[in-house]
């Protein structure tokens, strides 16, 4: 018998971070190619991730250690770690802590057992603090190997680095709790699975753009020492200032550059102070944490009497197709869970370029002048039209649109409608996002660039055509291999393989194709006139051979 | 009409014969029950009577359509209230009605005069603005009702209908089987409610393991088990344990 709390702990932290299981076969069976094949998928994809975040910060802390050596103060390096990990851990804790507030079905099961609220919310606390403990974990990493690399500290630097890793989120934990449990209380419109996700997609889009910024402004001053000195991680900069200030940093710092017992001694201090932290948050939060998981998710019928106006005025014939298309749109845009990770992303983006573009105006512009050639050759319209293919590429949803529907599919086969008319509508859906996508990033960077309107309306055109091709291609994907069991919308979006091979495919097929045009000794028309015919042909006859394999493949699907 | 003729059906993944050699033939007119315990294949054949599974073998017609050849005009015939109503609560209830009526080509007066008189029957006409997720289970089971009828279909197919139902709602939806049949059309429902087919079922067919056990009047059934007194839930288990006897020999 495992006591309640470790259970209950085990149980949540499975809940958000085990993937989903399969039926074990026979014992001995071999695991399938496909099987074997996702994996192999998954564990790129997280190398890949962790190489591009980790290459970011190697970047930085390597040359804020070469601007702060010759000044002896390398060791504010750790400093630097520690508070930055602190506000990132901060940050991004406060989105999952937020997000899995109150995790539906399973958190609604758990009031109904005899468990105390600080259990519950000490639980919870925990899930969470895992993936803090990861992401604070590697970033101490990364700043403690280069200062370990070039430094070649005592053993005891190496404790103190791990007793950070585990105390840096400890403190932004407990304040996380301390700000979202009276939140949640007192405001009752947030006690919905909804609103947290708007909140939680808001502070998001916050961070990204802060921290997009933060990295793009960095970035472009980062071989100046002296700004890098004065203004980044010297003794008066903001970082070290606030490090200084803020305990557990101190201590954390301590930890790693004081050596010896002292090390040790700020290590655990450091580690006893968030644990205290976190558990008087627990303590004095739990009953109106587990209070307000009472309702959570309820939703008011709206009433409004059906008068003959009011029948008239809703209920209106309109094309099938039409109607299709309308439903589609309205699933897709009223789950938080799907907009977010959808059409939301080509409004996301442009921001990303306009604080890129400002941020680095300057660099850009001598970049251009010195580039003459670039805008008059073929180089800007390409461009502008890949980053208009990217976003117009970038939404999943037709690489996910019949996974979504797979709950309702029975429903919609027993309808008389084509099972082609289905697909198109999905089609549809995604191609004119990906208009919109085409558009915002064609005709917006031909105008960063400041390409003429003939070149940005060509970069539209092949960005369409490259987006359009996307949509065929990711709907007949998800049509031929649909995730048709699922318990929560997101496994239906973000887990499902579809999106990361097509916004994957479609990132490496441009690099290809950029690599392919820089080979080519084509002008501008040439390589517009290839690249439209090539996508706008492929993508038409995609479209033309869709709808005798959709009636099959649909036909065929059992769920 | 309904007409399934030798239909087999063995799902592709797990391999099992849900469905095995069933025929049946249901009049207009009739109320038709059909009977089972869990994993009988009831839902399976449903889905294959409304097109949403291939059978493997066997034909399916349906005012006399046949579904392999014409489904969009063998589907325009029936209306279907499946055994899963959290389908779509992101949308309105409206605008699901809309979608529907849409999708069956119901003009705009008859699309107005049905949803009046159906959403008020089953008292759910001043929520038809609201969101179909804020809706307990048997509003929902009320709103699938109302959407399965708008197109006035020959044949109603309803899967375990009265689950979520209150007792007015159960009884309201018993009354509107009633009227459908009286006037012509016909009605095929599955339930594991003994009292309600024994009370509104003209002809029930029990099923077990993919197989027809039996196909009647509940009379017939009594008469031929010989067991004129019991009533239909213990004939049922009879015959149900009678069928499992035989197939473990």
């Amino acid at each position: 018998m495992t006591a309640p709390f470790p259970s209950l702990v085990r149980f949540l932290v499975l809940s958000l971070y085990a993937p989903a299981r399969r039926a074990t076969g026979a014992a001995g069976a071999k695991p399938s190619a496909k099987r074997i094949a996702k994996t192999v998928g998954i564990v790129l994809l997280g190398l890949l991730l962790a190489g591009d975040v980790g290459s970011i910060f190697v970047m930085m802390n390597l040359t804020m250690y070469e601007a702060l050596k010759p000044a002896g103060l390398q060791g504010l390096l750790l400093l630097n770690a520690a508070t930055t990990a602190s506000a990132l851990v901060f940050i991004l804790g406060f989105l999952t802590a937020i997000s899995t507030y109150c995790m539906s079905a399973a958190d609604s099961g758990l009031l109904a057992l005899p468990l105390r609220g600080r259990s519950l919310l000490g639980a919870k606390m925990i899930m969470v603090y895992l993936s803090e403990f990861a992401f604070a974990f590697f970033l101490v990493l990364v700043a403690a190997a280069i200062f370990a690399i070039k430094e070649t500290p005592p053993a005891s630097f190496y404790v103190g680095a791990l007793l950070t890793a585990l105390a840096v989120p400890l403190a932004p934990l407990a304040a996380i709790y301390l700000i979202v449990v009276p939140l949640i209380v007192g405001l009752r419109p947030l006690r919905s699975k909804n609103a947290t996700m708007i909140i939680g997609g808001a502070v998001g889009m916050a961070f990204a753009i802060v921290f997009n910024l933060y990295v793009q402004g960095a970035a472009s001053r980062m071989n100046d020492s002296a700004w890098v000195l004065a203004n980044f991680a010297g003794p008066q900069a903001l970082m070290a200032r606030l490090g200084l200030a803020y305990p557990p940093a101190f201590l954390a710092w301590k930890s790693m550059t004081a050596g010896g017992a002292a090390g040790l001694g700020y290590g655990l201090a450091s580690l006893v102070l968030g644990l205290a932290a976190a558990t008087l948050v627990d303590f004095a939060l739990g009953g109106a944490y587990a209070r307000s998981l009472l309702g959570f998710d309820e939703l008011l019928v709206k009433r409004v009497a059906a008068t003959k106006a009011f029948i008239a005025r809703s209920f209106r014939r309109r094309n099938p197709l039409g109607s299709l298309v309308s439903r589609e749109i309205r699933l897709m845009n009223r789950e938080p869970i799907y907009f977010l990770n959808g059409p939301f992303v080509i409004l996301l983006m442009p921001v990303f370029l306009a604080i890129a573009a400002i941020s680095q105006k300057g660099q850009l512009g001598r970049l251009l002048a010195q580039a003459g050639g670039f805008k008059s050759g073929p180089g800007a319209m390409l461009a502008a039209a890949a980053f208009g293919a990217f976003l117009g590429s970038a939404t999943s949803i037709c690489c996910t649109a019949v996974s979504r529907d797979a709950k309702a599919l029975p429903y919609l086969k027993a309808l008389p409608i084509r099972y082609r008319d289905l697909g198109f509508a999905k089609f549809l859906h995604g191609f004119a996002f990906a208009l919109f996508g085409s558009l915002v990033g064609g005709l917006g960077v031909g105008a960063i660039l400041g390409l003429p309107p003939v070149d940005s309306a060509a970069a539209f055109l092949l960005a369409l055509a490259f987006s359009a091709f996307t949509c065929i291609a990711g709907l007949w994907l998800d049509t031929a291999n649909p995730r048709l069991a699922w318990d929560n919308p997101t496994a239906a979006l973000k887990q499902n393989p579809n999106s990361s091979i097509l916004i994957l495919g479609a990132m490496a097929l441009l690099g290809a194709l950029g690599a392919l045009s820089a080979f080519l000794p084509w002008g501008k028309l040439a390589l517009f006139a290839a690249y439209f015919a090539a996508f706008s042909g492929l993508t038409i006859a995609a479209l033309a051979a869709y709808p005798r394999f959709a009636e099959k493949r649909f036909g065929e699907i059992e769920n | 009409m309904i007409k399934l003729e030798n239909l087999s059906k063995t799902y592709a993944k797990s391999g099992t014969k849900a469905v095995d050699g069933l025929s049946l033939e249901i009049r207009d007119g009739e109320i038709f029950g059909f009977l089972g315990p869990n994993g009988a294949g009831k839902t399976t054949t449903i889905k294959m009577l409304t097109g949403v599974l291939k059978p493997d073998e066997g034909r399916i017609e349906i005012g006399g359509v046949d579904m392999g050849s014409d489904p969009l005009a063998a589907k325009s015939g029936f209306g279907l209230v499946g055994d899963n109503p959290e389908l779509f609560n992101k949308l309105r209830a409206r605008e699901y009605l809309n979608f529907v009526a849409d999708v069956y080509l119901v003009p705009d007066g008859l699309r107005r005069e049905r949803v009046s008189s159906l959403a008020s029957r089953f008292k759910i006409e001043d929520v038809l603005s609201s969101s179909i997720g804020s809706f307990s289970r048997g509003m929902k089971q009320k709103l699938c009702v109302v959407a399965s009828l708008l197109h006035d279909p020959a044949a109603w197919i309803l899967d375990e209908p009265m689950v979520g139902l209150d007792p007015q709602a159960a009884f309201d939806l018993k009354e509107l089987m009633r009227e459908r049949a009286a006037s012509g059309k016909l009605v095929l429902f599955s339930t594991h409610v003994m009292e309600v087919a024994e009370r509104i079922c003209d002809r029930i067919a029990i099923i077990n393991k993919g197989r027809i056990l039996f196909i009647g009047t509940i009379p017939e059934l009594r008469a031929r088990e010989g067991e004129i007194g019991d009533s239909l839930e213990s004939l049922f288990l009879e015959l149900v344990e009678d069928s499992d006897e035989a197939a473990l020999r």
